[in-house]
Protein backbone atom coordinates (compact mmCIF):
# COMPACT_ATOMS: atom_id res chain seq x y z
CA UNK A 1 0.00 0.00 0.00
CA UNK A 2 2.34 2.34 1.11
CA UNK A 3 5.59 1.48 -0.98
CA UNK A 4 4.37 4.04 -3.66
CA UNK A 5 4.70 6.93 -1.38
CA UNK A 6 8.06 8.53 -1.07
CA UNK A 7 9.75 11.57 0.52
CA UNK A 8 9.77 14.95 -0.71
CA UNK A 9 13.35 14.88 -2.86
CA UNK A 10 14.47 18.53 -1.15
CA UNK A 11 14.13 16.97 2.03
CA UNK A 12 15.45 13.78 0.70
CA UNK A 13 18.44 15.56 -0.12
CA UNK A 14 18.51 17.41 2.83
CA UNK A 15 18.90 14.68 5.00
CA UNK A 16 21.26 12.65 3.02
CA UNK A 17 23.94 15.19 3.19
CA UNK A 18 22.86 16.02 6.87
CA UNK A 19 23.07 12.06 7.43
CA UNK A 20 26.75 12.16 5.70
CA UNK A 21 27.49 15.38 7.74
CA UNK A 22 26.73 13.26 11.25
CA UNK A 23 28.80 10.65 9.67
CA UNK A 24 31.80 12.71 9.27
CA UNK A 25 31.70 14.59 12.41
CA UNK A 26 31.41 11.46 14.39
CA UNK A 27 34.23 9.89 12.68
CA UNK A 28 36.20 12.71 13.33
CA UNK A 29 35.41 13.27 17.02
CA UNK A 30 36.36 9.71 17.42
CA UNK A 31 40.03 10.14 16.13
CA UNK A 32 40.38 13.39 18.15
CA UNK A 33 41.21 13.90 21.66
CA UNK A 34 38.10 13.96 23.06
CA UNK A 35 37.81 17.89 24.83
CA UNK A 36 35.75 16.78 27.77
CA UNK A 37 37.59 13.93 28.90
CA UNK A 38 40.25 15.43 31.06
CA UNK A 39 36.34 15.85 33.54
CA UNK A 40 36.97 11.94 34.36
CA UNK A 41 40.03 13.31 36.39
CA UNK A 42 37.03 14.01 39.03
CA UNK A 43 37.30 9.88 39.68
CA UNK A 44 33.65 10.11 40.65
CA UNK A 45 33.96 12.09 43.97
CA UNK A 46 30.87 13.77 44.96
CA UNK A 47 31.18 17.49 44.39
CA UNK A 48 27.95 18.36 45.27
CA UNK A 49 27.73 22.64 45.86
CA UNK A 50 31.35 22.87 45.15
CA UNK A 51 30.65 24.33 41.74
CA UNK A 52 26.83 25.68 42.40
CA UNK A 53 26.88 28.66 39.92
CA UNK A 54 30.07 28.40 37.45
CA UNK A 55 29.21 29.85 34.70
CA UNK A 56 30.49 27.89 31.49
CA UNK A 57 31.05 28.45 27.63
CA UNK A 58 28.31 29.13 25.57
CA UNK A 59 29.22 26.49 23.39
CA UNK A 60 29.05 23.83 26.26
CA UNK A 61 25.75 25.13 27.23
CA UNK A 62 24.08 24.65 23.97
CA UNK A 63 25.78 21.26 24.07
CA UNK A 64 23.73 20.64 27.21
CA UNK A 65 20.89 21.78 26.16
CA UNK A 66 20.65 21.74 22.74
CA UNK A 67 20.04 17.73 22.09
CA UNK A 68 16.95 18.36 24.60
CA UNK A 69 15.54 22.01 24.00
CA UNK A 70 11.25 21.53 23.25
CA UNK A 71 9.82 23.29 20.13
CA UNK A 72 7.71 25.39 22.32
CA UNK A 73 9.97 26.10 25.57
CA UNK A 74 13.76 27.84 24.39
CA UNK A 75 16.45 27.80 26.84
CA UNK A 76 18.26 30.98 26.88
CA UNK A 77 21.94 30.36 26.25
CA UNK A 78 23.58 32.98 27.52
CA UNK A 79 21.86 32.72 31.18
CA UNK A 80 23.17 28.93 31.33
CA UNK A 81 25.12 27.63 34.15
CA UNK A 82 26.04 24.42 36.09
CA UNK A 83 24.45 24.14 38.49
CA UNK A 84 26.24 21.24 40.57
CA UNK A 85 27.42 18.05 39.79
CA UNK A 86 26.61 15.00 42.24
CA UNK A 87 27.99 11.14 41.41
CA UNK A 88 26.47 9.46 38.58
CA UNK A 89 25.34 5.55 38.44
CA UNK A 90 28.76 4.43 37.44
CA UNK A 91 30.60 6.54 40.21
CA UNK A 92 31.69 8.84 37.50
CA UNK A 93 30.73 12.52 38.04
CA UNK A 94 26.89 13.81 36.90
CA UNK A 95 26.52 17.61 35.75
CA UNK A 96 23.13 19.11 35.97
CA UNK A 97 22.88 22.47 34.28
CA UNK A 98 20.53 24.79 34.16
CA UNK A 99 19.47 27.60 32.10
CA UNK A 100 16.34 30.01 32.25
CA UNK A 101 13.72 29.42 29.81
CA UNK A 102 11.56 31.89 27.56
CA UNK A 103 8.53 30.38 29.23
CA UNK A 104 9.15 32.24 32.39
CA UNK A 105 10.67 28.91 34.14
CA UNK A 106 13.81 26.57 33.73
CA UNK A 107 15.36 24.64 31.73
CA UNK A 108 17.88 21.63 33.07
CA UNK A 109 19.89 19.29 31.83
CA UNK A 110 21.91 16.20 33.07
CA UNK A 111 25.30 14.86 31.42
CA UNK A 112 27.72 12.22 32.02
CA UNK A 113 30.54 13.61 30.93
CA UNK A 114 32.96 10.20 31.43
CA UNK A 115 30.79 8.59 28.78
CA UNK A 116 31.86 8.42 25.24
CA UNK A 117 30.41 11.83 23.15
CA UNK A 118 27.20 11.11 21.66
CA UNK A 119 26.08 9.17 25.11
CA UNK A 120 26.59 11.96 27.48
CA UNK A 121 23.08 13.63 27.49
CA UNK A 122 21.08 11.70 30.25
CA UNK A 123 17.89 13.67 30.34
CA UNK A 124 16.55 17.08 30.17
CA UNK A 125 13.36 19.32 31.31
CA UNK A 126 12.35 22.70 30.19
CA UNK A 127 8.83 23.37 32.53
CA UNK A 128 7.38 26.75 32.34
CA UNK A 129 7.63 28.70 35.57
CA UNK A 130 3.69 28.11 36.54
CA UNK A 131 4.34 24.09 36.06
CA UNK A 132 7.32 24.43 38.19
CA UNK A 133 5.30 26.35 41.14
CA UNK A 134 2.60 23.82 41.00
CA UNK A 135 3.69 21.72 43.96
CA UNK A 136 6.73 22.03 45.90
CA UNK A 137 8.23 18.68 44.98
CA UNK A 138 7.39 17.33 41.48
CA UNK A 139 9.02 14.40 38.80
CA UNK A 140 9.73 16.90 35.48
CA UNK A 141 11.28 14.29 33.58
CA UNK A 142 12.33 10.83 33.58
CA UNK A 143 14.44 9.67 30.41
CA UNK A 144 17.37 7.54 29.20
CA UNK A 145 18.45 10.05 27.11
CA UNK A 146 21.10 9.16 24.94
CA UNK A 147 22.49 6.42 27.31
CA UNK A 148 21.14 2.96 27.60
CA UNK A 149 18.21 1.60 27.90
CA UNK A 150 19.41 -0.38 31.69
CA UNK A 151 19.15 3.25 33.28
CA UNK A 152 16.87 5.70 33.09
CA UNK A 153 17.51 9.14 34.86
CA UNK A 154 14.72 11.66 36.49
CA UNK A 155 14.95 15.15 37.28
CA UNK A 156 12.83 16.43 40.47
CA UNK A 157 12.40 20.41 41.01
CA UNK A 158 11.79 20.16 45.06
CA UNK A 159 11.38 23.70 46.39
CA UNK A 160 13.30 24.87 49.40
CA UNK A 161 15.18 21.21 49.87
CA UNK A 162 18.18 19.98 51.31
CA UNK A 163 18.17 17.13 50.25
CA UNK A 164 15.68 14.45 48.47
CA UNK A 165 15.56 10.46 49.34
CA UNK A 166 13.86 7.95 46.86
CA UNK A 167 12.59 4.65 48.44
CA UNK A 168 11.20 1.84 46.96
CA UNK A 169 10.03 0.66 50.18
CA UNK A 170 12.96 -1.55 51.09
CA UNK A 171 15.58 0.73 50.01
CA UNK A 172 16.18 4.35 51.06
CA UNK A 173 18.92 6.43 49.12
CA UNK A 174 19.81 9.82 49.75
CA UNK A 175 20.15 12.54 46.69
CA UNK A 176 21.14 15.89 47.15
CA UNK A 177 19.39 18.95 46.02
CA UNK A 178 20.66 22.22 44.86
CA UNK A 179 19.11 25.12 44.09
CA UNK A 180 15.58 23.72 44.33
CA UNK A 181 16.96 21.31 41.79
CA UNK A 182 18.04 17.43 42.13
CA UNK A 183 18.55 15.11 40.02
CA UNK A 184 18.46 10.62 40.65
CA UNK A 185 18.88 7.60 38.47
CA UNK A 186 17.43 3.65 38.68
CA UNK A 187 18.73 0.74 37.53
CA UNK A 188 16.30 -1.69 35.67
CA UNK A 189 15.75 -3.42 38.41
CA UNK A 190 13.72 -0.61 38.97
CA UNK A 191 11.94 -0.04 36.59
CA UNK A 192 7.95 -0.56 36.92
CA UNK A 193 8.09 -0.05 41.00
CA UNK A 194 6.27 2.19 42.56
CA UNK A 195 8.66 4.58 44.05
CA UNK A 196 8.78 7.24 46.48
CA UNK A 197 10.74 10.79 46.73
CA UNK A 198 10.49 12.72 50.13
CA UNK A 199 11.84 16.25 50.13
CA UNK A 200 13.86 17.10 53.39
CA UNK A 201 14.72 20.75 55.22
CA UNK A 202 18.12 21.47 56.26
CA UNK A 203 16.95 20.77 59.70
CA UNK A 204 15.46 17.53 58.38
CA UNK A 205 12.03 18.06 58.42
CA UNK A 206 9.47 16.44 55.67
CA UNK A 207 8.31 19.23 52.81
CA UNK A 208 6.51 17.03 50.42
CA UNK A 209 6.68 13.00 49.08
CA UNK A 210 5.87 12.35 45.94
CA UNK A 211 5.06 8.79 44.02
CA UNK A 212 6.14 7.62 40.40
CA UNK A 213 7.48 4.94 38.62
CA UNK A 214 10.12 4.71 35.71
CA UNK A 215 8.86 2.57 33.07
CA UNK A 216 10.52 0.02 30.98
CA UNK A 217 12.61 1.37 28.31
CA UNK A 218 12.33 -0.41 24.83
CA UNK A 219 13.71 1.78 22.50
CA UNK A 220 15.27 -0.06 19.90
CA UNK A 221 15.64 -3.44 18.24
CA UNK A 222 19.47 -5.33 17.88
CA UNK A 223 21.40 -7.45 20.68
CA UNK A 224 19.73 -7.06 23.89
CA UNK A 225 16.05 -6.28 22.86
CA UNK A 226 13.27 -7.57 24.62
CA UNK A 227 10.32 -8.21 22.78
CA UNK A 228 8.54 -9.22 25.39
CA UNK A 229 8.98 -5.83 26.78
CA UNK A 230 7.35 -2.52 27.42
CA UNK A 231 6.74 0.36 25.02
CA UNK A 232 9.82 2.01 23.52
CA UNK A 233 11.13 5.06 24.98
CA UNK A 234 10.90 6.39 29.03
CA UNK A 235 7.64 7.73 28.12
CA UNK A 236 6.06 4.61 26.67
CA UNK B 1 11.86 -11.91 1.94
CA UNK B 2 11.05 -8.64 1.72
CA UNK B 3 12.47 -7.25 -1.35
CA UNK B 4 15.63 -5.66 -0.27
CA UNK B 5 17.94 -4.30 -3.21
CA UNK B 6 20.75 -5.43 -3.42
CA UNK B 7 23.39 -6.21 -0.56
CA UNK B 8 24.22 -3.92 2.55
CA UNK B 9 27.38 -5.71 4.13
CA UNK B 10 29.68 -3.32 2.23
CA UNK B 11 27.88 -0.45 2.63
CA UNK B 12 27.10 -1.16 6.02
CA UNK B 13 31.28 -2.13 6.88
CA UNK B 14 32.33 0.51 4.85
CA UNK B 15 29.84 2.92 6.86
CA UNK B 16 31.40 1.52 10.25
CA UNK B 17 34.60 2.52 8.91
CA UNK B 18 32.92 5.94 8.19
CA UNK B 19 32.61 6.52 5.18
CA UNK B 20 29.60 8.83 4.59
CA UNK B 21 28.78 8.05 1.18
CA UNK B 22 28.58 4.57 2.28
CA UNK B 23 25.75 5.61 5.01
CA UNK B 24 24.44 8.12 2.47
CA UNK B 25 24.15 5.21 -0.34
CA UNK B 26 22.21 3.37 2.45
CA UNK B 27 19.70 6.02 3.04
CA UNK B 28 19.21 6.47 -0.53
CA UNK B 29 18.57 2.31 -0.97
CA UNK B 30 15.97 2.40 1.95
CA UNK B 31 15.24 6.17 2.82
CA UNK B 32 11.92 5.77 0.70
CA UNK B 33 10.98 2.61 1.87
CA UNK B 34 11.31 3.58 5.35
CA UNK B 35 9.24 6.35 4.87
CA UNK B 36 6.77 4.64 3.20
CA UNK B 37 6.31 2.17 6.46
CA UNK B 38 6.07 5.59 8.40
CA UNK B 39 3.40 6.45 6.65
CA UNK B 40 1.41 3.69 8.28
CA UNK B 41 1.44 5.48 11.70
CA UNK B 42 1.36 8.80 11.10
CA UNK B 43 -0.65 10.75 9.42
CA UNK B 44 1.45 13.49 7.83
CA UNK B 45 4.08 13.80 5.60
CA UNK B 46 5.91 15.63 7.75
CA UNK B 47 5.96 13.76 10.79
CA UNK B 48 6.79 10.50 8.54
CA UNK B 49 9.62 12.86 7.39
CA UNK B 50 10.66 13.64 11.00
CA UNK B 51 10.45 9.91 11.56
CA UNK B 52 12.71 8.34 8.63
CA UNK B 53 15.18 10.86 9.45
CA UNK B 54 15.18 9.90 13.20
CA UNK B 55 14.96 6.19 12.35
CA UNK B 56 18.55 6.73 10.30
CA UNK B 57 20.18 8.70 12.74
CA UNK B 58 19.18 6.26 15.10
CA UNK B 59 20.91 3.77 12.63
CA UNK B 60 23.87 5.63 13.08
CA UNK B 61 24.10 6.31 16.69
CA UNK B 62 22.90 2.65 17.80
CA UNK B 63 25.70 1.16 15.02
CA UNK B 64 27.37 -0.78 17.39
CA UNK B 65 24.22 -2.84 18.10
CA UNK B 66 22.62 -3.20 14.82
CA UNK B 67 22.02 -6.81 13.46
CA UNK B 68 21.76 -7.12 9.59
CA UNK B 69 19.27 -10.05 8.61
CA UNK B 70 20.22 -11.77 5.42
CA UNK B 71 23.56 -8.89 5.13
CA UNK B 72 19.90 -6.71 4.84
CA UNK B 73 19.94 -3.71 7.43
CA UNK B 74 15.87 -3.49 6.30
CA UNK B 75 14.45 -5.36 8.87
CA UNK B 76 16.32 -3.15 11.82
CA UNK B 77 15.48 0.07 9.87
CA UNK B 78 11.53 -0.90 9.85
CA UNK B 79 11.37 -1.96 13.62
CA UNK B 80 13.11 0.87 14.81
CA UNK B 81 11.07 2.81 12.29
CA UNK B 82 7.88 1.51 14.20
CA UNK B 83 9.51 2.52 17.84
CA UNK B 84 10.25 5.77 16.33
CA UNK B 85 6.82 6.96 14.97
CA UNK B 86 5.26 5.34 18.30
CA UNK B 87 7.11 7.00 20.30
CA UNK B 88 8.03 10.24 18.47
CA UNK B 89 8.18 12.80 21.77
CA UNK B 90 11.48 11.20 23.01
CA UNK B 91 12.87 9.84 19.54
CA UNK B 92 12.42 12.82 17.58
CA UNK B 93 13.36 15.46 20.82
CA UNK B 94 16.70 13.33 20.85
CA UNK B 95 17.53 14.50 17.15
CA UNK B 96 15.85 17.95 17.11
CA UNK B 97 18.30 19.98 15.94
CA UNK B 98 18.98 18.43 12.68
CA UNK B 99 15.31 18.13 12.08
CA UNK B 100 14.64 21.82 12.80
CA UNK B 101 17.71 22.21 10.18
CA UNK B 102 15.84 20.37 7.34
CA UNK B 103 13.70 21.99 4.16
CA UNK B 104 10.01 21.62 4.73
CA UNK B 105 7.67 22.22 1.93
CA UNK B 106 5.38 24.35 4.10
CA UNK B 107 3.71 24.52 7.40
CA UNK B 108 1.76 21.59 9.04
CA UNK B 109 -0.82 21.16 6.48
CA UNK B 110 -4.73 21.81 7.44
CA UNK B 111 -7.28 19.62 7.88
CA UNK B 112 -8.56 18.82 3.60
CA UNK B 113 -4.67 18.59 3.11
CA UNK B 114 -4.21 16.13 5.41
CA UNK B 115 -6.99 14.19 3.88
CA UNK B 116 -5.55 14.60 0.51
CA UNK B 117 -1.72 13.93 1.92
CA UNK B 118 -3.08 10.56 3.11
CA UNK B 119 -4.44 9.66 0.58
CA UNK B 120 -1.80 10.15 -1.49
CA UNK B 121 0.44 8.38 0.85
CA UNK B 122 -1.60 5.58 0.49
CA UNK B 123 -2.47 5.38 4.33
CA UNK B 124 -5.59 3.30 5.10
CA UNK B 125 -6.71 4.24 8.05
CA UNK B 126 -8.86 1.26 9.31
CA UNK B 127 -5.39 -0.25 8.87
CA UNK B 128 -3.55 2.13 11.07
CA UNK B 129 -6.30 1.94 13.60
CA UNK B 130 -5.47 -2.06 14.07
CA UNK B 131 -2.04 -1.40 14.46
CA UNK B 132 -2.37 0.52 16.98
CA UNK B 133 -4.10 -2.13 18.90
CA UNK B 134 -1.31 -4.41 18.79
CA UNK B 135 1.30 -5.09 21.40
CA UNK B 136 4.73 -3.89 20.46
CA UNK B 137 6.29 -7.82 19.72
CA UNK B 138 2.79 -8.26 17.65
CA UNK B 139 3.21 -5.16 15.96
CA UNK B 140 7.07 -5.81 14.65
CA UNK B 141 6.57 -9.27 13.90
CA UNK B 142 2.49 -8.23 11.65
CA UNK B 143 5.03 -5.58 10.07
CA UNK B 144 7.63 -7.64 8.80
CA UNK B 145 5.95 -10.96 7.76
CA UNK B 146 2.59 -9.68 6.81
CA UNK B 147 3.28 -6.10 5.39
CA UNK B 148 6.79 -6.25 4.47
CA UNK B 149 7.22 -9.96 3.07
CA UNK B 150 9.94 -11.13 5.44
CA UNK B 151 9.55 -15.11 6.24
CA UNK B 152 9.46 -15.98 9.78
CA UNK B 153 12.44 -16.57 10.53
CA UNK B 154 13.92 -13.72 9.13
CA UNK B 155 11.41 -11.37 11.47
CA UNK B 156 12.45 -13.90 14.16
CA UNK B 157 15.85 -13.28 13.66
CA UNK B 158 15.62 -9.07 14.42
CA UNK B 159 13.42 -9.64 16.99
CA UNK B 160 15.05 -12.54 19.50
CA UNK B 161 12.00 -14.32 19.04
CA UNK B 162 12.34 -18.38 18.52
CA UNK B 163 10.52 -20.07 15.10
CA UNK B 164 7.55 -21.30 17.09
CA UNK B 165 6.98 -18.20 19.58
CA UNK B 166 7.01 -16.22 16.16
CA UNK B 167 4.27 -18.32 14.71
CA UNK B 168 2.01 -18.23 17.16
CA UNK B 169 2.53 -14.35 18.07
CA UNK B 170 1.64 -13.81 14.55
CA UNK B 171 -1.21 -16.06 14.42
CA UNK B 172 -2.65 -13.56 17.25
CA UNK B 173 -1.96 -10.92 15.61
CA UNK B 174 -3.87 -11.77 12.24
CA UNK B 175 -6.46 -12.84 14.09
CA UNK B 176 -6.81 -9.71 15.81
CA UNK B 177 -6.06 -7.57 13.06
CA UNK B 178 -8.83 -9.41 10.81
CA UNK B 179 -11.14 -8.67 13.60
CA UNK B 180 -10.66 -5.38 14.07
CA UNK B 181 -11.17 -4.30 10.13
CA UNK B 182 -13.99 -6.98 9.89
CA UNK B 183 -15.17 -5.11 12.74
CA UNK B 184 -14.91 -1.53 11.33
CA UNK B 185 -16.21 -2.90 7.44
CA UNK B 186 -19.34 -4.00 8.94
CA UNK B 187 -22.34 -2.06 8.36
CA UNK B 188 -24.27 -0.95 11.56
CA UNK B 189 -27.32 -3.29 12.22
CA UNK B 190 -30.63 -1.99 12.02
CA UNK B 191 -30.99 -2.02 15.65
CA UNK B 192 -27.82 -0.35 16.08
CA UNK B 193 -28.52 2.37 13.47
CA UNK B 194 -31.98 3.04 14.85
CA UNK B 195 -30.17 3.46 18.36
CA UNK B 196 -27.57 5.69 17.17
CA UNK B 197 -24.49 2.97 18.01
CA UNK B 198 -22.24 0.14 16.44
CA UNK B 199 -22.17 -3.56 17.09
Amino acid sequence: MTRHAEMDPGFAVALRSALAEQVRDSSRAARGPRRRLTKGLMGGLVIVGATVGVAVASDHIREAFGWSQGREIAAKYETGRLLFTTTGPDGGPMEVYEADNTAGGKCYSVLLPQRPQGRQAAVASCASGAAQQSRKLVKLEVGAGETSKSEAFFLIHASGASYVTLSDGQQTRRIPAVADTSVGWVKADDFDRPLTLTSYSASGTVIDQYNFSVPSIDSEPGPGHNPNGGEPGPEG
Amino acid sequence: MGDDSGNDQELWASSLAGDETAFAALFDCHGNRVFAHACRFVGDRHTAEDVTAATFLELWRCRDRVRLVNASVVPWLLVTATNVARNQTRALRRHHRLLERLPRLGDVPDAAEAVLSQSILGVDDRLTAALRTLKSADLHLFCLVVLEGYSLAEAGQVLHLSPSSAKSRLHRARIRMRDIIDTADRPPTSAAAVHGGTR
